[in-house]
């Protein structure tokens, strides 16, 4: 089964490297772009012309751009993120207090959008042409494309503002994990839906091809009961494919769960980016960003890995 | 492969002209027939729309402050007295024109650079391959906040953001597209008759491959109305005060407990907007690549 030789290894973590090298230097190079720095922003915070200045230089903001972004890099290596401009704490702080919030809305949406998107998939896949199928295809054609703050929202009208079930503002304690989930289940919902729509789709499709396969057909020949043939040859060799593609989605994911987070206005990530944009808060906006290219590689590395590594069929080029 | 793809062309009536293709291909299945209804209606909204509207969108009455719907305001009207149906009436310009837009920029460069890329091959085609999987690793929507921030709210803006998320997409698609074309006969004859390169590309494969990214495009226009609203919504896209679906959502936030339908109605023209164009988009697909029917 291992499949993958250490020059495939090492040519996967190459190009992974490079891509976030690339990407942490347009998350610089775009924030540099913005016209007035950040010491002009805190300027915004009645300090003399004075005190910009010294700040300007404590921040390395008279140095050239490419000196600055040869610190940048090197503080970002050692996982210096720097300190929030408005809040004058250090942003790491700031990330690791909301990241639990974040991880709930996206880890949740991908449990519900598997938990519905599977089962579902494989009914409409077996039962092809029934009511279950006309019922997922519709689901899946509408429920893919619908924004997940727009789900959000459809789902707070109803559950929080008429009949009062769900919060509507705020992500739970922190020390309370009941408390998390109660306050997750609405945004969880939101993201989920969405999943499950496209998981539901593939799944079908992917068990379908499955169903036509030769060795479904010789196994069938075999004697093998219909419950065998389901579950030993073809739920098996979905399951491959499946969680690849569950993979690729919390890619997607990530990036929904801004607006879903601003919808139930929870402390998560969200808050922090469009917090920092509306009050210039530079270092912050920057190592969100960063979080976000820094999981989506990683999430894309690994999918890579694991597509060779079930299925060494699959040739990577390097 | 090739038994299949006989079978297939044998079972096609007589080949009808492109166009009438595409409206069988829309109307042939009631999903199609939906979404093509649906696109019409909000295409017209968008050209039409801003003429019928029985109100200035910004035009504000603080007598009628909140008011319920009613003969005079159908959808009722918001916290400055703006009649909320004008306003989704107006909305649908912007968000239509950015999507059609960003969808078209992307699929022009996206298709130039992906046949250029499969013709020529070599470092351009690696260089070129490599871009398009590095774009395509991060979300939309983590893409567009980058390139708003950078270069300010506002329309055009958002195209420029969205394309760069749709145009490694193009890129792939083409570049795949134009390979399994160059092995076709005439690419051949054409080289032997000694036509130039670029000839080559442009009267021979772009032609074949734009047909396969304009199919794939109302599929993408429907992605592009999703990120423009998600964008608009978190206020980096159309500014305010002009409304696009995604803003007025985000205006009628602060009153969600008074008044959820100000929030409620644009939420549901951008549910319109972006199952008509799927549905469409699905049923083109359906059509011209029946090798994914009723997937």
């Amino acid at each position: 089964m291992l499949a993958i030789g250490p020059t495939i290894l090492v040519g996967r973590l190459l190009r992974a490297i490079v891509t976030l090298w690339l990407a942490v230097s347009a998350v610089f190079l775009a924030l540099r772009t913005i016209p007035g720095d950040a010491a002009d922003a805190l300027m915004g915070q009645q300090m003399s012309a004075e005190g910009v200045a010294l700040l300007r230089r404590q921040m390395g903001l008279d140095q050239p751009l490419i000196v600055q972004y040869a610190s940048f890099m090197g503080d970002v290596l050692r996982g210096d993120l720097g300190l929030s401009l408005a809040l004058g704490k250090p942003v790491s702080e700031l990330i690791l207090q909301v990241a639990p919030f974040t991880a709930v809305v996206v880890i949740g949406s991908l449990l519900i959008g598997a938990g519905i998107g599977v089962p579902l998939g494989i009914a409409a896949a077996k039962r092809r042409n029934s009511v279950v199928d006309v019922l997922a295809r519709i689901f899946s054609l509408t429920g893919l494309v619908i924004p997940g703050f727009v789900i959000g929202i459809l789902l707070m009208i109803p559950f929080s503002v008429w009949l009062g079930w769900f919060p509507v503002v705020g992500g739970g304690d922190i020390r309370d994990p009941p408390s998390l989930a109660y306050f997750g289940v609405l945004p969880c919902l939101a993201g989920g839906l969405g999943m499950a729509a496209y998981l539901t789709r593939l799944t079908r499709s992917i068990v379908l091809d499955l169903l036509r396969e030769d060795f479904v057909r010789t196994a069938r020949a075999k004697g093998a009961s219909e419950a065998v043939v389901f579950y030993k040859h073809v739920l098996r060799n979905a399951l491959v494919p499946i969680v690849t593609l569950l993979g690729l989605y919390a890619v997607v994911m990530i990036g929904d769960s801004i607006a879903i987070e601003i919808v139930f206005s929870r402390p998560g990530f969200g808050r922090l980016i469009m917090g920092g944009i509306a009050q210039r808060d530079y270092t912050v906006l920057q190592s969100v960003l960063l979080v976000y290219v820094l999981i989506a590689i990683a999430i894309n590395f690994l999918v890579d890995l694991l597509y060779v590594w079930i299925d060494p069929r699959i040739q990577l080029t390097t | 492969m090739t038994t299949i793809g006989i079978e297939l062309l044998a079972a096609k009536p007589a080949p009808a002209s492109p166009r009438r293709q595409a409206l069988r291909a829309a109307l042939g299945n009631p999903i199609g027939a939906i979404g093509a209804a649906g696109a019409v209606v909000l295409l017209f909204a968008a050209a039409f729309g801003p003429s019928l509207a029985p109100y200035d969108p910004l035009d504000q009455n603080i007598l009628v402050r909140f008011a319920e719907p009613s003969a005079q305001h159908w959808l009722g009207a918001d916290e400055y007295g703006r009649d909320m149906f004008s306003r989704i009436l107006y909305a649908s310009r912007a968000s239509i024109l950015i999507a059609l837009s960003s969808v078209a920029v992307s699929l022009l460069i996206g298709v130039a650079l992906g046949v250029v890329a499969a013709y020529r091959g070599g470092v351009l085609d690696a260089l070129l391959s490599e871009a398009a999987n590095i774009l395509l690793a991060f979300p939309t929507v983590v893409v567009g906040i980058l390139v708003l921030v950078s270069l300010g709210p506002g329309s055009a803006n958002v195209v420029v953001a969205l394309a760069i998320s749709f145009i490694p997409r193009f890129i792939r698609l083409a570049r795949a597209e134009a390979l399994s074309i160059m092995q076709r006969n005439f690419v051949e004859a054409a080289r032997a008759a000694g036509a130039s390169g670029l000839r080559i590309m442009a009267r021979h494969i772009v032609p074949n491959v734009i047909g396969t990214a304009i199919v794939s495009g109302a599929l993408w226009t429907a992605t592009a109305l999703r990120a423009e609203a998600t964008l608009s919504f978190l206020g980096l896209g159309v500014p305010l005060p002009w409304p696009s679906w995604g803003n007025l959502v985000a205006d009628g936030m602060p009153n969600m407990f008074s008044n959820p339908e100000l929030v409620l109605y644009p939420c549901l023209a951008i549910v319109f907007a972006v199952v008509s164009f799927n549905m469409l988009g699905d049923a083109l697909r359906d059509y011209f690549d029946p090798r994914l029917a009723g997937r």
